[in-house]
C-alpha cells in the first residue's frame, strides 16, 4: 500500500544528505512537490504514479544541490545586513570575561598554562638575548664591513696549520703597493703588563701594540688625547678609561710616566672607551707599535716572512672585493719568502677573513662559537614547543568540557569563524598574561646567564629597538601556535552531536594528545642524554692523568728582569720555610701552554723539521711539577754543560722520531743569539714522561726543555716560579711567601695562582655547556611534567567513576595506580626510540672533537631514561594514588 | 522546443514579467510559464527555487510566507523597485536582438 507521507519523508532523506538544503528550502521543494501530486492526481494518476512523476518534475537531488552550492558560495562574499558585523566589541568583552572565569575556576588548569608558557617564553627571550649578543660581535666598529684579518694556510714539518696572526712587514707591504688597502694596522701582545707609577704597582690583563693609524680603522673612541699622533710615537701608551680610573683615579693621566720594568717606561698619550664586551680585540692598554723596533733582539723576528707573531687587519677601499685582493697574495709572498719557504719544504698561502666574523666563526677551527649559537638556539625553540604542546594538550583534554559551550554558540547563531576566533583570543589572553612573568623570569635568570656565557646581557630596551615589538610579535605566535590546534578541533563540533552528549573525535583527541606527550619526552629524554654525556666526558677529562701533579703548586709570575736575576735570592730566601718544597722557574707552566719552534732532530735533513712545544726551566722543574722521567737524568747543577747544551723530550718526541734510545742523541735548535737562521745541536740527556703542557682537548705533541739562563729577552725564560709546598698551613706559607717577595721587591706586586686552578681553567667551556644543558634539561622536564601533572589530573577526573567501579569489584589501591601508571610507562617508552637514536647521533659528533675521550656508554640512555621516568612517574603517581584511594561511595554517589 | 541556453537565459526575465504582474509563488510561477509558452518553455521544477533563491540575493525580488486561505502555508515571491529595472532594461535587450535577428533573416531588398 503507498504511503504518501513515508514517501515524502525517504525523498526528504535523500535531499538531507547534501549540506546545502538548509530546512526552509527543502520546505520550499515539498510544497511544490505536493501541489504537483495533487494535480496529477485530479489528471487522473494512482498515488504512486502521481508521486513519480511530481518528484521527477522537481528534479534529482544531485543537480538542485549543485545549484544551491553555488548561490551558497556567491553569498559568502556578500553580508547580508542580518549577519553579524565582523569585529564586535561586546562579543570580544564576552571572551574575556569567559576566560577570566576560567582562569578563576580551573586554577591550577591555568597555572599550569600559564607557567609553561612563560617559562617557554623566558628561555627563548633569553637565547634571542645570547644569539645577538654572539652575532653583534665586532659589529660597532664604523669600517666593520671593510675589515678583514690577514691569516694564512701553512704547512711546514708535515704539520698544517691555519692562523690568523701574520709577520710584522706583510703589513707595510700591502699598505703602500696595493692600491685596494686603504689602511693596515697591526696588533702584539705585550708580554710584561705590570707596571708601577709613583711607588704603586698595578697589574694588567692585557696589553697589545698597535701601529698609530688604529684609532682611523678601528672605533675606538678618544676620551683624551690625539687620535692622530698619540702612538705616533716609540714608548707611548693608551689607556682605557678603566685603567685609567683604576690607576690615576680623577686626576688626567696624560703626560703621565709608567715604569713597566726592564728600563721600559711609556708615556700616556691618551685614554679611550672601554672596550666593549662583545669585541673580539680586548685590551686594557694600547702601546706604540714602534717601541718593539727599539728592542735589538726582535729585530730579526720583525723581518722575518716566515714568523706568525701578530695580527694585521686591513681596511679596504670603497667596493673592493676582498677575493681579488687574494688572488695578489700568491705572488706577494713568492716575491718575499718564496726561497726560504722551498729551502725549508713549507708552503704557505694568505687569505682574508672578515673581522665581524672573526669571533662566531674563526677559520682555524672546524667550530666556533657558532656552533654553540645552533645548538642554543635550537633548544630553544624545543622549550617553547614543548609549552606551546602542554597548552594544546590540556586545552584538547578538556575539550569534552566545552563542547556544551561550542554547541550552544552555534545554535544561538556564531559561526565557526567567530569560534575560531573565541579560542584563539583564549590562547592569545593566556600568552599576554605569560608576557609579564616571563619578563620577569628573564630578570631572574640574567644574572645566572651573564655568569655562565661572561656576557653583560640584559633587557636594554634602549640598545635593542627590537626588544619591544619582538617580545610582542613572540607572544603573538605563541599565542597563535598554542591555540592552533584546539581553536580548530573544538570550533568543528556539531551543535547536535554535542549537545546530544558525545564527542566525535575523542579518539583521534587522544591519540593526538598522546603524540605530543611523547615529542615531549623524545625532547626531555634527549637533553638529559645529551646532559649525562657531557658530565661524563667533564669527569673523564678532569679525572685523566695529566702527567703531572697539579697539587699544591703556587705560580708566581715574575715579568721582569730584576726578578729573573733574582731568582737565587727568591729561591733561598723561599726554602727557608719548611713547608715550601722546591722553588722552579720556566717559561710558562702546563696548562698555559708554550711556542712551539722550529727543531730538527738527528737523522732529519733540514727539510725534516719538526715543531716542538718549547719550554725553558730550571733543574727544579721537572721534579716541582711531579713530571716523571722515563729514561736518564734531569738538569743538573753538577753537570756544567746542562745550562747550555742538554736538553729533555717527552716520550712523543722519541717516539715521532723513531729513537728507541734517544739518550745522547742531538736536536738543532735555532740559536737566538746569533743572527741568521743558524742552529745550534743540543743533546738529549733524559726522556720525561708524557704530560699535558696543553689543555686536555688538544693531543700531546713533542716537547722541547732546554734550560737556557741566559736566553734574550723579550723572549720569556724564567719568568714564571713554581713553587711546591706542602699541603699543610697553606695560608701561613702563602704570607711568608708574599712577605719575603715585598721584601727583595719592595715596588712589584705579589701576583699568584694555584697550578690546579690554571689547568681546570681549560674545561671551563665544557662547563658551561655541561650547565646550560643542565638548566636546559631541567625546564625541558619541568614543563613537560607540568603538562604531565595537568594531563593526569584530568583523566583522574574523567576516570573516577570507571575507578569507583573498579575498587567495588575488588580492585586493589596498587592495582589502580599501576593502571594509571602503565599508560605513561608506555608513552615514555615510546619516547625512548626516538630520544636515544637522536642523542647518539648529536653526541657522536660533539665527542668527536676531543682526541682524548669518554666511551658513550649505554648507562648514559638507561640512566637518563630512568631518571625521566622516574620523575614523570612521581607527576602522576600523586593523582594516581588520590584516585586510587578515593572512596568509591563518593564517586559512585550520582550513578 | 527552446535550447537550454535560451531558456537560462530567459528564465530571469520571464520570472520577473510574471511576478510584474503580481506576487506569485513557485509552484503557480511554473504553471504560468508552461500555459503561456504553450509547453515549449520545459522548465525542471525544481531548478526555479535556486534561481528564486539567486534572484533574491541579487535583490531582484523578495519573499515571505503566507496563508492565503489555503490549507498549505506559501512562500509569495514580489519583485522589488530594482526588479522593475531590470526587467525594463532585460525587455530592451530581448527586444533588440530580435529585431536584429528579424532583420538579418528578411529577404535582401533591391538597393543593397
Amino acid at each position: 500500500m503507498f504511503n504518501l507521507e513515508k514517501a515524502i519523508k525517504d525523498w526528504k532523506k535523500c535531499l538531507r544528505k547534501y549540506d546545502v538544503f538548509e530546512d526552509g528550502l527543502i520546505a520550499d521543494i515539498e510544497l511544490h512537490l505536493r501541489d504537483e501530486y495533487d494535480a496529477q492526481r485530479k489528471a487522473g494518476s494512482d498515488e504512486e504514479a502521481a508521486f513519480r512523476a511530481a518528484a521527477a518534475s522537481v528534479g534529482t537531488a544531485e543537480s538542485l544541490s549543485v545549484e544551491y552550492h553555488k548561490n551558497r558560495l556567491l553569498k559568502l562574499n556578500r553580508r547580508s545586513p542580518l549577519r553579524p558585523a565582523r569585529f564586535m566589541p561586546a562579543l570580544l568583552w564576552n571572551y574575556v570575561k569567559i576566560v577570566l572565569r576560567k582562569i578563576k575556576r580551573q586554577k591550577a588548569y591555568s597555572f599550569i598554562n600559564i607557567i609553561g608558557l612563560a617559562v617557554g617564553m623566558a628561555c627563548c627571550v633569553l637565547m634571542v638575548l645570547y644569539i645577538h649578543s654572539e652575532l653583534s660581535f665586532d659589529n660597532f666598529h664604523e669600517h666593520a664591513d671593510r675589515i678583514y684579518v690577514l691569516g694564512a694556510n701553512s704547512e711546514r714539518d708535515g704539520y698544517e696549520f691555519t692562523t690568523t696572526s701574520s709577520n710584522a712587514t706583510a703589513a707595510e707591504v700591502l699598505q703602500n703597493e696595493y692600491p685596494e688597502v686603504a689602511q693596515a694596522v697591526r696588533y702584539g701582545y705585550k708580554s710584561g703588563t705590570t707596571f708601577r707609577y709613583e711607588e704603586k704597582s698595578f697589574a694588567l690583563d692585557r696589553v697589545l701594540y698597535a701601529d698609530d693609524n688604529v684609532f682611523e680603522v678601528f672605533t675606538w673612541p678618544m676620551i683624551l688625547g690625539d687620535p692622530g699622533t698619540a702612538l705616533s710615537a716609540p714608548h707611548t701608551i693608551v689607556l682605557t678609561e678603566e685603567t685609567a680610573g683604576k690607576c690615576f683615579g680623577k686626576a688626567n693621566p696624560l703626560g703621565k710616566i709608567l715604569d713597566f720594568g726592564d728600563n721600559e717606561t711609556f708615556v700616556v698619550t691618551g685614554v679611550v672607551k672601554d672596550v666593549p664586551d662583545n669585541s673580539s680585540i680586548d685590551f686594557d692598554a694600547l702601546c706604540s707599535f714602534k717601541t718593539l723596533y727599539t728592542q735589538e733582539p726582535l729585530m730579526r723576528i720583525l723581518a722575518s716572512w716566515l714568523s706568525h707573531n701578530y695580527m694585521t687587519y686591513l681596511l679596504l677601499k670603497q667596493g673592493v672585493n676582498p677575493r681579488d685582493l687574494e688572488q695578489k697574495f700568491p705572488a706577494l709572498l713568492e716575491r718575499f719568502s718564496g726561497d726560504d719557504m722551498r729551502a725549508r719544504g713549507a708552503t704557505e698561502s694568505y687569505f682574508l677573513h672578515p673581522l665581524r666574523q672573526l669571533y662566531l666563526n674563526p677559520p682555524r677551527t672546524s667550530r666556533g662559537p657558532i656552533f654553540y649559537v645552533y645548538i642554543f638556539s635550537v633548544v630553544a625553540v624545543l622549550i617553547l614547543l614543548i609549552a606551546c604542546f602542554n597548552f594544546m594538550n590540556l586545552s584538547t583534554a578538556r575539550a569534552a568540557t566545552r563542547a556544551h559551550e561550542v554547541g550552544m554558540r552555534k545554535v544561538l547563531g556564531a559561526s565557526r569563524r567567530s569560534l575560531i576566533n573565541q579560542f584563539f583570543s583564549e590562547s592569545l589572553f593566556f600568552s599576554f598574561i605569560s608576557l609579564p612573568l616571563a619578563v620577569g623570569l628573564v630578570q631572574l635568570m640574567l644574572p645566572l646567564i651573564n655568569s655562565l656565557t661572561g656576557r653583560t646581557l640584559g633587557l636594554k630596551v634602549d640598545e635593542l629597538p627590537w626588544l619591544v615589538p619582538g617580545l610582542i610579535l613572540l607572544t603573538f605566535v605563541v599565542g597563535v601556535a598554542a591555540g592552533s590546534y584546539p581553536a580548530l578541533l573544538l570550533s568543528r563540533f556539531r551543535p547536535a552531536t554535542v549537545l546530544r552528549g558525545k564527542s566525535s573525535s575523542a579518539r583521534s583527541n587522544i591519540k593526538l594528545r598522546r603524540g605530543l606527550v611523547v615529542l615531549q619526552f623524545v625532547i626531555s629524554i634527549t637533553l638529559v642524554i645529551c646532559t649525562t654525556i657531557i658530565v661524563r666526558q667533564l669527569f673523564f677529562l678532569q679525572r685523566k692523568d695529566a702527567g703531572f701533579d697539579k697539587e699544591n703548586v703556587v705560580v708566581i709570575p715574575a715579568g721582569s728582569r730584576n726578578a729573573r736575576e733574582s731568582l737565587g735570592v727568591i729561591r733561598d730566601k723561599f726554602k727557608k720555610n719548611p713547608n715550601i718544597m722546591s722553588v722552579a722557574a720556566s717559561s710558562t707552566v702546563p696548562g698555559w701552554g708554550a711556542p712551539n719552534n722550529i727543531k730538527i732532530p738527528e737523522g732529519h735533513t733540514e727539510s725534516e723539521a719538526v715543531l716542538m712545544d718549547e719550554i725553558n726551566a730550571d733543574y727544579e722543574f721537572v721534579p716541582a711539577m711531579g713530571i716523571e722521567l722515563a729514561s736518564g737524568r734531569n738538569f743538573s747543577k753538577e753537570f756544567g754543560t746542562d745550562d747550555s747544551a742538554s736538553i729533555l723530550i717527552n716520550e712523543t718526541a722519541a717516539k715521532q722520531f723513531g729513537w728507541d734510545n734517544p739518550l745522547g742523541k742531538t736536536i738543532r735548535s735555532l740559536d737566538p743569539r746569533k743572527p741568521g737562521d743558524q742552529y745550534k745541536a743540543m743533546t738529549v740527556i733524559g726522556v720525561v714522561k708524557d704530560f699535558h703542557l696543553r689543555d686536555l682537548t688538544r693531543k700531546i705533541g713533542p716537547v722541547f726543555i732546554s734550560y737556557d739562563p741566559d736566553y734574550p729577552i723579550p723572549f720569556n725564560f724564567l719568568d714564571v716560579v713554581s713553587v711546591k709546598i706542602k699541603p699543610e698551613n697553606t695560608t701561613e706559607t702563602l704570607d711568608f711567601m708574599k712577605n719575603q717577595w715585598k721584601n727583595i721587591f719592595p715596588n712589584q706586586l705579589f701576583e699568584y695562582y694555584f697550578l690546579d686552578d690554571i689547568f681546570e681553567r681549560q674545561f671551563r667551556q665544557i662547563e658551561q655547556s655541561r650547565k646550560i644543558f643542565s638548566y636546559f634539561s631541567f625546564l625541558a622536564i619541568f614543563i613537560a611534567c607540568l603538562g604531565l601533572y595537568g594531563m593526569a589530573s584530568f583523566s583522574a577526573v574523567q576516570r573516577i567513576k570507571e575507578i569507583g567501579i573498579r575498587k567495588v569489584l575488588g580492585s586493589t589501591t596498587p592495582g589502580i595506580v599501576a593502571l594509571l601508571g602503565k599508560e605513561l610507562v608506555v608513552l615514555i617508552l615510546m619516547a625512548n626510540l626516538a630520544a636515544w637514536p637522536l642523542s647518539f647521533l648529536a653526541m657522536k659528533q660533539w665527542i668527536r672533537n676531543f682526541p682524548y675521550r669518554a666511551n658513550i656508554a649505554i648507562i648514559s640512555f638507561i640512566g637518563s631514561s630512568l631518571i625521566v621516568l622516574a620523575i614523570g612517574l612521581l607527576t602522576v603517581s600523586y593523582q594516581a594514588i588520590r584516585s586510587a584511594l578515593a572512596s568509591p561511595v563518593n564517586s559512585l554517589r550520582h550513578e | 522546443m527552446v535550447s537550454k541556453t535560451l531558456m537560462a537565459a530567459s528564465t530571469r526575465p520571464i520570472i520577473l514579467a510574471i511576478l510584474s504582474r503580481g506576487e506569485d509563488y513557485g509552484y503557480s510561477i511554473i504553471q504560468k510559464v508552461k500555459g503561456i509558452s504553450g509547453g515549449s518553455l520545459a522548465w525542471t521544477d525544481g531548478m526555479l527555487y535556486p534561481v528564486l533563491q539567486r534572484m533574491e540575493m541579487d535583490d531582484l525580488i523578495t519573499s515571505k510566507w503566507k496563508l492565503s486561505g489555503e490549507t498549505r502555508p506559501r512562500r509569495y515571491y514580489a519583485i522589488t523597485e530594482k526588479g522593475h529595472k531590470e526587467l525594463a532594461s532585460e525587455l530592451v535587450g530581448w527586444r533588440n536582438v530580435w529585431q536584429a535577428l528579424t532583420r538579418l533573416v528578411e529577404p535582401l531588398s533591391a538597393e543593397n
